[in-house]
């Protein structure tokens, strides 16, 4: 294989073992075979781990401020809607500091493809419990375990009217690349959460997901127009009950089974985010891609001169 | 009845925030610039809230204007006419009043409810508290309610036209011509019950001055003729001119400009005025919050485009860090602060400028930036575009601190043809094919690092908050290199003085005082120093500070050639703090922190006790 232009062939200083050295491959790999040009590409990030991404990738790219990359990104995208932007952000990063940011950005679609890597916990100041932190999970400020319910970025995106959403782990190199590239051509917000380990501070938190032998029966890929089927030979499958929840069932008609729809807004989609990973089956892959206007379309649509404004218009107006 | 001739008079409107106050004001200004061709000055005062309670003294909302033959030195504390549309209104412009000027008051409006609210005890229209004044007892709101009856029939309604009514009558009082506003009311409200009432009432007002002579004499101004004959002229306030010099910036360059706001009194306006303006190449956002404005813009930046992001002193307070982020980054990006009584939330819509050390000195770290100051409303034109040209050419931040008084006070301007502006140094911005470009790209030039907006090929880099290496656009937390960065960044604001032109004295350059002003205080002692001080034996000379970081390099040789040096400013004394420990010389500090612009008499008394 040819050299990947890619690569920044700077020394990468996350720890060994992190979870986002394969998250790093995985966008090298498929930018570069997306054929994409290194120099029409920027990665805007915050304050973290997750910051330093940009660092590692041959593209341009611009550490910003702890939870404001968002806002950096959106500044960018509304003046160069020729660049595609990707925005990494951590969990600390986006759904503590920076929430506001991140619900506004989804809200208002603007093409952005936003990386989010959530690994439960803060590893740059050394370890401590972040808004996606399980209960109970020990950590230095909270040596008794955390008392605090985790919030869930999946559910927030989604009802915020995100129109891209998926989930992948960390090591799933064939789930990157179905999403990364669903991800570029989809016009408008993309969010794509990264179940990452944080192999020093919070770690084996997802490993039941990654067991080669386990994951089939634990994980489920949606799939647009197919059937939530999953298991080692997909004789499971889960069933909306009556009262609206969702229920794991074996050997099925496929005539009773639902059939998952991504291309719309529907009530799967945020019943299917509730579920955590400690759930059976927790869903992975394309939660939702919808067509639907971007910021720039809607900008566009709603300005009244389509021309040049010149400063006899001006002087003529005021 | 007889016709006087004047050269200027002064005119404070006064009623509830829901009277219509401001609206009255305006069109009485633009009818003094258009058909009059007079020299005007405006300067509103209004409460914070919508709607305030009727009637109370917290809730009246103000219009001065100033109308002239001449030209006009800023806004004055003492007026000539006063119209009071109720107790309250009475009891706040009173003491504004010269002895003998005109007060018009609505005398419907002084009953026992409204003396109450305004906690006044005798009723003045009834004793003797008003000899000193030449009183025009009017009830306005019965008036008002007669003439429109037939075609509003709610009360509410009709008396809401009583502002117009009041505009009529000194519209006839000082000679004005109707037309402009009736067309204006024809455009506002088509061909509405609101339009014709409203035209009706000010005929009504006009011709009651006309018929019943309750004014001996009709007044009239003659034409300022301070512009040619051809110019065009038009009322512009500080808030206008930013978002106007920004759009002219950017057409002159062919750039593309951006700017992301978050509404905050007393710089929302600004936003307002783009907002108009919204096109392909000028690109308007309303944010979430200032922190969000503020790396927006910076993120348009980076991407290339002329940007910048206008707030008032707490939005500043959020948008530091971001600011820091744009030191380091070395990013061009202009913000500007309408200063307001601060801190906390203060008095929102009253005038401070106590916002200059955190402008100079804000942010963590050595965090430089360029602090500019206009000090006029039309000068605000002028600040940008040289804002903009300082940030792009030594990219950094540039700061420039407006305050409320210039934000929402209005003078006569001249549009300047494109050609003119050309002419301006700082009109030309170093950009290419609709974009930004590094000024010093091709020269060998030590200041900053290598600025390549996104989409050049093989220039592929890494730019952030974190600390570079010197040479190579790497970081580095090397212990020497951070201390090289930290100078190279000082440098760079330093080198700025190299762009600043000597500093205009007004006076001799060399004599017993030199004050320094700086933003809209200086209008005000210019004031004072025209027409009090030229016939004082001692050299006086006076200095409207324009460039507060970094300093002119003429400053101190100024400074070292007069006895004393007073600094008039309306805070604790930031100014004169700072003249101090730069150039270890005695400042004289006269200072006031009311929310209110300095009067005339205390900067005039203030100064006298120095002299």
């Amino acid at each position: 294989m040819s050299k990947n232009y890619f690569d920044s062939c700077r020394e990468v200083k996350w720890c060994p073992g992190c979870g986002n050295h394969s998250i790093l491959m995985a966008m090298q790999k498929n930018l570069f075979s997306l054929g994409l040009k290194n120099e029409n590409v920027v990665f805007i990030s915050g304050i973290g781990c997750s910051g330093r991404f940009p660092y590692y990738i041959n593209t341009y790219g611009f550490h910003t401020l702890h939870g404001r990359a968002p806002a950096v990104a959106t500044g960018l995208a509304m003046t160069r809607p020729d660049l595609t932007i990707w925005l990494v952000i951590g969990d600390g990063d986006g759904f503590s500091i920076g929430l506001g940011h991140v619900l506004h950005m989804i809200r208002r679609n603007i093409n952005i493809n936003v990386l989010f890597i959530n690994n439960g916990i803060y590893g740059l100041t050394k370890g401590q419990y972040s808004p996606t932190s399980m209960m109970n999970t020990i950590t230095k400020s909270s040596p008794d375990g955390s008392i605090e319910k985790p919030i869930n970025p999946l559910l927030l995106a989604l009802t915020a009217g995100a129109t891209f959403v998926a989930r992948v782990i960390d090591i799933d190199k064939e789930g990157f690349k179905d999403i990364i590239s669903e991800s570029l051509n989809h016009k408008g917000i993309s969010f794509i959460e990264v179940l990452q380990n944080c192999n020093v501070f919070n770690d084996k938190i997802h490993s039941h997901l990654k067991d080669k032998k386990n994951k089939l029966n634990r994980l489920l890929y949606l799939k647009h127009n197919k059937y939530l089927d999953f298991g080692d030979n997909s004789q499971l499958s889960l069933q909306l009950s009556n009262d609206l929840t969702l229920n794991v069932s074996e050997n099925i008609n496929n005539k009773d089974k639902i059939i998952y729809k991504s291309d719309n807004k529907n009530i799967l989609q945020t019943l299917l985010a509730e579920k955590t990973f400690l759930d059976i089956p927790f869903p992975v892959g394309i939660f939702r891609s919808i067509k639907d206007d971007t910021y720039e379309d809607l900008r566009m649509n709603s300005i009244k001169s389509k021309k040049k404004i010149k400063i006899s218009d001006i002087s003529n107006s005021i | 009845m007889n016709t006087i001739n004047i050269d200027k008079v002064i005119i404070r409107f006064i009623g509830d925030s829901g009277d219509g106050i401001q609206l009255i004001g305006n069109q009485i200004s633009n009818t003094s610039v258009v058909f009059s061709g007079n020299d005007i000055y405006t300067f509103v005062e209004f409460p914070p809230e919508i709607k305030a309670p009727a009637g109370s003294i917290t809730g009246v909302s103000s219009f001065q204007l100033t109308i002239s033959s001449k030209k006009i030195y800023g806004v004055e504390d003492k007026i000539d006419v006063l119209v009071a549309m109720n107790p309250a209104a009475l009891k706040v412009g009173l003491p504004y009043l010269k002895k003998n000027g005109i007060l018009i008051i609505d005398t419907d409006t002084f009953n026992n409810k409204n003396l109450n609210r305004a906690k006044i005890k005798s009723n003045p229209i009834l004793d003797d508290s008003l000899l000193d004044y030449r009183i025009v007892k009017v009830p306005i709101s019965i008036l008002t309610y007669e003439g429109v009856k037939d075609i509003l029939s709610s009360v509410g309604k009709a008396k809401r036209c009583k502002n117009f009514f009041v505009l009529g009558l000194i519209y006839w009082l000082y000679d004005r011509n109707l037309s402009d506003t009736l067309s204006w009311l024809k455009i506002k409200f088509k061909d509405s019950t609101l339009y014709l009432a409203n035209k009706k009432s000010l005929i009504a007002g006009y011709n009651y001055g006309d018929n019943l002579e309750i004014f001996k004499d009709q007044y009239h101004i003659s034409p300022a003729n301070l512009f040619k004959p051809d110019a065009k002229l038009r009322k512009i306030s500080g808030n206008t001119a930013f978002a106007l010099g920004a759009m002219f910036t950017s057409i002159l360059n062919n750039l593309q400009l951006f700017s992301a706001n978050y509404p905050i009194t007393p710089a929302t306006d600004i936003l307002h005025e783009l907002a108009k303006y919204n096109s392909e190449d000028i690109k308007i956002v309303q944010m979430e919050d200032e922190i969000a404005a503020v790396t927006a813009t910076i993120g348009a930046s980076y991407g290339g485009a002329l940007s910048f992001t206008c707030t008032s002193g707490p939005g500043l307070d959020l948008m530091q860090e971001g600011i820091g982020l744009a030191v380091m980054a070395e990013l061009p990006i202009v913000v500007i602060n309408v200063q307001r009584s601060g801190p906390s939330t203060g008095i929102p819509t009253r005038s401070e400028q106590t916002d200059l050390m955190s402008s100079i000195f804000g942010g963590h770290g050595e965090c430089g930036r360029i602090v500019l100051s206009p000090n006029s409303p039309s000068d605000c034109f002028y600040t940008i575009m040289e804002g903009f040209y300082l940030a792009v050419k030594y990219l950094v931040p540039v700061i420039i601190l407006s305050d409320s008084n210039l934000a929402n006070s209005s003078e006569l301007w001249e549009i300047p043809s494109e050609d003119d502006l050309k002419k301006l140094k700082y009109s030309n911005i170093s950009c290419l094919n609709n974009r930004l470009i590094d000024i010093n790209n091709t020269e060998n030039d030590d200041l900053h690092r290598k600025w390549v907006i996104p989409g050049r090929k093989g220039f592929e880099c890494c730019i952030g908050g974190l600390e570079r290496n010197e040479k190579r656009n790497e970081v580095s937390y090397d212990p020497d290199n951070h201390f090289l960065m930290v100078k190279s960044r000082d440098k760079k604001i330093k080198d700025v003085v190299n762009d600043i032109p000597n500093t205009i004295v007004i006076g001799k350059r060399k004599g017993d005082i030199l004050i320094i002003t700086w933003g809209s205080v200086f209008t005000l002692v210019n004031n004072v120093y025209i027409n009090y001080f030229s016939d004082i034996e001692q050299d006086i000379s006076l200095i409207s500070l324009r460039y507060l970081n970094p300093l002119p390099s003429d400053l101190f040789s100024i400074i070292l050639d007069f006895k004393k040096v007073i600094v008039i400013e309306e805070n604790m004394g930031q100014l004169a703090y700072i003249l101090r420990s730069v150039y270890t010389r005695k400042i004289i500090s006269i200072y006031q922190v009311t929310g209110k612009p300095f009067s005339i008499e205390k900067i005039r008394t203030e100064v006298l006790k120095h002299i």
